[in-house]
């Protein structure tokens, strides 16, 4: 009765709503596109730096890389050949001080084959107070740094060696020059003057004092009410730079600091 | 109907694929904003060739820099024709006026010259900075005098940086004996001037009305003294009450407001010659004089049944121009320090507000749009700022620039008003009168709001005026 309510049309209209109904049911479930329109963002880390460059950069680009030490290597042969060794380069010392590298090395191997065995308590004795000298069954002579390669470097870094200075060191150093700066730096007063900001650069000398007079790069802030003070903001800050020098500042980073291009004066108000 | 039901699908297909680019297009956005940031930043810190790059700020409190004012030796002690006695004592008084007048300034904390060692006259050029630098002072100033065989008197006055140990600035001035403390405000300004950067402004005088008797029958006093409070001299007798006094730029001669006969008229006040001259004559009441930066005119207002307008007249008398014609009451002209604009006080909005118009009367437009009202308009010598008293409840002197913005309060007591500016700028000189005596006094405050201090007077003083520096 009631499907004879509805009439040729509307079953028409009925139907094709039911399929354009499963269609988007289809297109929704199946549709690959919506799901790939969302793709989370990659993770990327964030250095919070003040410099950008494809640079290779190190804490310690001056610092000579240590050199790569192996372990001790130990003896295969048993404890007793010790005493005999230390006996026949006790004896064969005096013939061999013009070549000191290698000499260790060639007498002591033939040693212990071709000598037979010598009583062990006599030499004990005076090997002795010799142990200190000599590491455990080590074969390495008191010279045998000269023959290390490397091994004349005193170097102690473990990072990489790099051709320029980290912007941590960098930072550091301005650092340090901040603060050798801050009991010294006072802004004059006057209205506005808490607006003025000056520049300068200035060149040090290797022992931190000061090469030349500081230069004003540029002064920023100056407005018709503060132009007055200008001149005397800077020379307040070219003062306390006069007055911080010398700079104690590390000397194996001279190149890093041999030049401060610009550095900035300025007042904040406490509240 | 089909055809509804399809555009109804349609437009969920559409809606459906908007959600999923609206995260697209959202993250694109945010993507782009830290880069932006990131570009600016790197501009800043950019530096040209690789250098160490940094910045220090001053954190601390405004700092009063300590200064060592010595006694200003002399390399013979001789009876001087002077007040203060011999070179010696003329010594000891010109190193305290110095201190005197760095002191309370804001700027400054000078000490000495009691209870510091005395350099020799030698010593004068080549200071023992060791020892200064042992006393943890930062400046140095040291001096001496020196008595002429004409009477006249050579004061020589050096100021160091002891911590650089190095000669700041050094200045000397043969000066008549009579005006033996100017030698001492010309080293204050020298020293003063070197050390803020401002224009110096101790060499000067300055005008104002005593007041002396009861509050309902008073009388006041034209007087003049120097910025310090010396010499002070009395102008007028008090049989007529004085009011408003301008110093002119040349020294010679005050133009005030007197009532002399019974109302209010204009006169100039010759100094060098004590006489005095009426500068307008008119039936009206005439008020509110002032100077043109070249003394060749002044500015007055005259009150023409009810209506009161602003006039220039020529210092030698002569035909007044009129300035202003609106109703109301338009007063107080003071010229812009180049002589080009003139800024008023005029009701013609219903209240007391502050405008601006050129020299010769046109484009009058205003400037005040804060709260309050805002009276007594005063231009700066140095043509930054406006100061005026600002009518909000209290009566607070306030700066403004020229084109009105940048208010700011410079006071905050109960009755502030009438403010004039010292020769160099920086410091503004107003009467305060006390809530119930009504005794009123005069008070100088820098710009920058932070140093207030009490100017001394014989007696209760008001409406002050400040001369421009001395030639």
């Amino acid at each position: 009765m009631a499907a004879g309510m509805v009439n040729k049309e509307e079953r028409i209209g009925l139907i094709v709503a039911l399929a354009a109904h499963a269609m988007l049911l289809v297109l929704i479930l199946w549709h690959p596109s919506f799901g790939d329109s969302f793709v989370p963002p990659q993770r990327i880390e964030v250095t919070l730096t003040d410099e950008v460059g494809l640079k290779s950069t190190s804490p310690d680009p001056f610092e000579d890389a240590s050199p790569d030490i192996a372990p001790v290597i130990g003896e295969r042969a048993q404890p007793q050949p010790v005493q005999e060794l230390d006996r026949i380069i006790e004896n064969a010392r005096p013939e061999v001080t013009s070549p000191p590298r290698p000499a260790p090395r060639d007498v002591s191997r033939p040693a212990p084959r071709t000598e037979s065995k010598p009583t062990p308590p006599a030499p004990r004795a005076a090997a002795a107070p010799r142990s200190s000298e000599r590491s455990g069954g080590s074969r390495i002579g008191s010279d045998f740094l000269e023959g290390v390669p490397g091994s004349q470097s005193s170097g102690r870094s473990s990072s990489p060696r790099a051709e320029s200075l980290g912007p941590e060191v960098r930072s550091s150093l301005s650092g340090a020059i901040t603060r050798q700066l801050k009991p010294h730096w006072a802004a004059p007063q006057g209205p506005d003057a808490e607006e003025l900001i000056t520049i300068l650069a200035w060149n040090l000398n290797e022992d931190g004092s000061l090469s030349g007079t500081p230069r004003v790069v540029r002064q920023l802030g100056v407005n018709d009410v503060n132009r007055a003070q200008a001149s005397r903001h800077a020379e307040q800050a070219v003062r306390a730079v006069q007055l911080a020098a010398p700079f104690d500042l590390p000397g194996e980073y001279y190149d890093a600091w041999k030049r401060v291009s610009s550095f900035r004066f300025d007042k904040r108000l406490s509240q | 109907m089909i055809a509804r039901s399809i555009v109804l699908h349609l437009a969920m297909l559409a809606s459906a694929a908007m959600i999923g680019a609206i995260p697209a297009s959202a993250q694109v956005a945010s993507e782009a904003a830290p880069a932006a940031q990131g570009d600016a930043d790197a501009g800043l810190s950019v530096d040209d060739d690789g250098g160490l790059t940094g910045s220090v700020s001053d954190d601390s409190q405004w700092q009063d820099l300590g200064i060592a004012i010595t006694t200003f030796a002399t390399d013979e002690d001789v009876p001087t024709r002077t007040n203060a006695g011999s070179t010696a004592a003329l010594g000891r008084n010109i190193s305290q006026i110095i201190a005197d007048n760095l002191r309370n300034n804001g700027l400054f904390k000078p000490s000495g010259p009691l209870g510091l060692p005395q350099p020799s006259f030698d010593e004068v050029r080549a200071p023992a900075y060791p020892v200064w630098s042992l006393r943890s002072t930062e400046m140095l100033v040291q001096g001496y005098v020196h008595a002429n065989p004409d009477g006249q008197l050579t004061v020589g006055c050096y100021l160091y940086d002891v911590a650089l140990k190095h000669l700041l600035a050094k200045a000397g001035w043969v000066v008549a004996p009579g005006e033996w403390r100017r030698a001492a405000h010309k080293c204050s300004d020298m020293v003063y001037s070197r050390l803020s950067g401002e224009s110096p402004f101790f060499d000067s005088r300055i005008a104002y009305i005593a007041e002396t008797g009861p509050k309902d029958h008073r009388m006041k006093r034209l007087a003049i003294m120097d910025s310090d409070g010396a010499n002070h001299r009395y102008i007028t007798s008090g049989q007529a009450t004085a009011l408003t006094p301008r110093y002119s730029p040349d020294y010679k001669s005050i133009v005030y407001l007197s009532y002399l006969d019974g109302k209010p008229s204009i006169y100039i006040y010759d100094l060098e010659q004590n006489r005095q001259r009426l500068v307008t004559k008119s039936s009206n009441p005439t008020f509110a004089p002032r100077w043109s930066p070249d003394g060749k005119w002044i500015l007055y207002s005259m009150a023409v049944a009810g209506n009161t307008d602003i006039y220039r007249v020529s210092v030698n008398g002569g035909e007044s121009i009129r300035l202003t014609n609106t109703p109301g009451i338009d007063v107080g002209g003071s010229y812009s320090p180049d002589g080009s604009k003139i800024v008023f006080e005029s009701d013609r909005s219903g209240s007391q507000q502050i405008y601006v118009m050129n020299a010769d009367g046109s484009n009058q437009r205003r400037i005040s749009f804060f709260g309050g009202r805002a009276a007594t308009p005063e231009w700066s010598p140095r043509g930054d700022q406006i100061a005026f008293t600002h009518i909000v409840g209290n009566l607070r002197i306030a700066v403004m620039r020229p084109d009105g913005g940048g208010l700011r309060h410079l006071t905050d007591s109960w009755q502030d008003e009438a403010p004039t500016w010292s020769p160099n700028g920086r410091i503004i000189q107003f009467f305060r009168t006390e809530k119930n005596s009504g005794k009123a006094t005069l008070w100088q405050v820098d710009l920058t709001g932070r140093n207030e201090r009490r100017l001394p007077t014989p007696v209760n003083a008001s409406d002050p005026s400040w001369g421009p520096i001395r030639p």
